[in-house]
């Protein structure tokens, strides 16, 4: 198709695009310029489209709090362990998911699917994790969320479709079993899948503030999600000093939550179409 | 030979040698699938168990044994304002969000696909996608500065430009639509990469043909772009009703307040603030068995009316849920 002539319509278009991605970018970088500011900076400006100042003191005092980055500490190691905790258990259910003349492959599919549509709800959920002791233990966090259904059901696509069949025979052939074709074979070949739904899982647990609301009491053992949560949201000022100004504070904190997130984005961003586009064929 | 003997193997093999057979081949696969079950078993399976908890007078001292009342939390429930409030709240909201959420997204995938920019497009798909993976907690924060009377730069515009300042977040007269702009801020980008990769799969001879015969881009926009991702489109919007009633909650919980609870209480912003602040098992697992039979019934609905109108609908091939073809 070409097409090299712009006519009305295009331009149109093109600005209404700009203007939306411009709406999107702005309240980020409206934080972003807030976190940044000096006390003066800030009050002198409203809509902090041009930086007028710059000074990390507002992520000095955040991150010179115990509760901050203790908390930032809790949440790497949570989004760590649970993201490869998540990884594991779906590329396991996926890859014999995928091998359809396997006996009883379907029973265990229908089983998976169930749960899509119905579930017992939140409160014997609830009843369940505080009587297994899981209170106020960071495994709370990520072993009763591990499985996302709808994850297991895009890589199980994805290997179905996506992972050539005589690479596995070869590798059986070479005296391979299948949990061996599984981590050595599959998974190298299927990194789109892998990075994508990685991605997933590990935004996921970075942003998760339900558990820990609900499960975890013991300031010491907050994410970061709860410590931000704590100060945006509910209006704890406890740790807000007298000398700071409160709006840049709790700017400062968003910043430190959102960052790693935009730092990983763009790596992964390129798999998404792919990843996405694969997983979802139809068996 | 081998293959006859084989054969009278199997139909002469008693079930469970073959069973026991079948087991010790495939042993690598079923081991695999252990843990992947059991995790299944005891955080879904398990707590499904609970549902008796509606039908109970719950006491944790006594557990599951707790003293069963019939439909009473039911009754209960009905009659309890708050709840009912809830229930049409989470009725006229989601109704909106099904109105705007489903076809925007889908016009702006339509808007970014006649981009012929390549690296226009791409810049602007990278940008929009990205609210998707920022949290409502963050989100809240930023908003919470953003739409403040006085001074938040919103209404500092608003001011600017002649208009009277809006209490954004305090005001029941706007609190519904500024959740559904917030949420089609956040998500338009996102969802439209499923479109996005449909039109890709679309067969380029069909648009070759069109232009020979003439067709003008418009044209081609309605009768083969559209065309060819409807059923896309169909489920897309099934699975939108099938989570409907699970979204939102984290959206609303994070923005709203005692002020505007009126306007947007919802079933599971419901359930959780009264866990949090009085929980009363048996009557909050009544309401979210309300919530999940609401919610499965409008997916049948739904599933159920794609068929009428001639598509597939979700069951169509096992294990195809957010499927494109």
């Amino acid at each position: 198709m070409a097409r090299q002539r712009l006519q009305p319509f295009d331009y149109f278009n093109y600005l209404l695009l700009l203007v939306a991605t411009l709406v999107t970018l702005y309240p980020f970088w409206y934080i972003l310029v807030v976190a940044t500011a000096t006390e003066r900076g800030f009050f002198s400006d409203y809509y902090h489209i041009i930086p007028k100042s710059f000074t990390l003191a507002s992520f000095q005092t955040a991150l010179s709090r115990p509760l901050v980055y203790v908390a930032f500490f809790v949440s790497v190691l949570v989004t760590t362990a649970g993201t490869a905790l998540s990884l594991l258990l779906t590329a396991m259910g996926a890859y014999v998911l995928s091998k359809n003349d396997l006996p009883g492959r379907n029973f265990f599919f229908r089983l998976i699917i169930f749960t899509m549509f119905f579930s017992g709800g939140l409160i014997p959920l609830y009843i369940l994790l505080t009587s297994l002791g899981m209170r106020n233990s960071l495994l709370v966090l990520f072993v009763p969320n591990a499985i996302n259904t709808f994850n297991l059901i895009l890589m199980k696509n994805y290997f179905a479709t996506s992972v050539p069949q005589s690479l596995e025979d070869s590798a059986r052939i070479d005296g391979y079993n299948e949990i061996q074709i599984l981590f050595r074979i599959v998974l190298p070949t299927s990194m789109p899948i892998v990075a994508t739904i990685g991605l997933f899982y590990s935004v996921y647990f970075w942003n998760d503030w339900f558990f820990p609301m609900l499960f975890i009491s013991d300031a010491k053992l907050y994410p970061l999600s709860m410590v931000m949560r704590n100060l945006v949201v509910s209006a704890t000022s406890v740790f807000v000093p007298i000398d700071v100004v409160p709006q840049m504070l709790k700017a400062a904190v968003i910043v430190i939550s959102i960052v790693p997130i935009m730092m990983v984005y763009p790596f992964i961003q390129k798999h998404f179409v792919k990843g996405i586009m694969l997983g979802a064929i139809k068996e | 030979m081998a293959n006859r003997v084989e054969a009278a193997d199997i139909v002469v093999a008693p079930l469970r040698q073959r069973f026991i057979k079948v087991l010790i081949k495939k042993r690598y696969l079923y081991l695999m699938m252990v843990p992947v079950l059991a995790w299944y078993v005891v955080f879904q399976y398990a707590p499904m168990y609970g549902i008796v908890l509606a039908f109970q007078d719950f006491r944790f001292s006594r557990g599951f044994a707790s003293p069963f009342v019939g439909f009473d939390n039911f009754i209960r429930l009905f009659t309890d304002k708050n709840f009912q409030l809830a229930f049409r709240n989470t009725v006229v909201i989601n109704v909106l969000r099904f109105l705007v959420g489903v076809p925007v997204p889908v016009l702006f995938a339509l808007l970014l696909n006649e981009v012929f920019h390549a690296g226009y497009k791409r810049v602007v798909q990278t940008v929009t996608y990205l609210p998707h993976f920022v949290s409502w907690v963050a989100l809240a924060g930023i908003l919470n500065t953003l739409l403040v009377r006085d001074t938040g730069a919103v209404n500092v515009l608003l001011q600017a430009l002649g208009f009277e300042q809006v209490g954004f977040l305090i005001d029941n007269r706007y609190f519904r639509w500024v959740l559904i702009a917030t949420e089609l801020w956040k998500e338009t980008g996102w969802t439209s990469i499923i479109y996005l990769a449909a039109i890709a799969g679309i067969d380029p001879a069909l648009y070759e043909c069109a232009q020979v015969e003439g067709a003008k881009r418009r044209q081609m926009a309605w009768y083969i772009t559209l065309p060819s991702i409807s059923n896309t489109v169909a489920i897309m919007a099934i699975i939108f009703l099938g989570h409907i009633l699970a979204i939102g909650f984290d959206q609303i919980f994070n923005l709203y307040n005692p002020v505007v609870y009126e306007t947007s209480d919802i079933l599971d912003t419901y359930i959780v603030r009264n866990l949090q602040q009085n929980p009363k098992f048996g009557l909050l697992s009544a309401a979210s068995i309300i919530k999940s039979v609401v919610g499965l019934g409008l997916l049948i609905a739904a599933n159920n009316a794609c068929k009428l109108f001639g598509m597939e609908g979700i069951y169509a091939s096992r294990g195809s849920v957010g499927t494109v073809r």
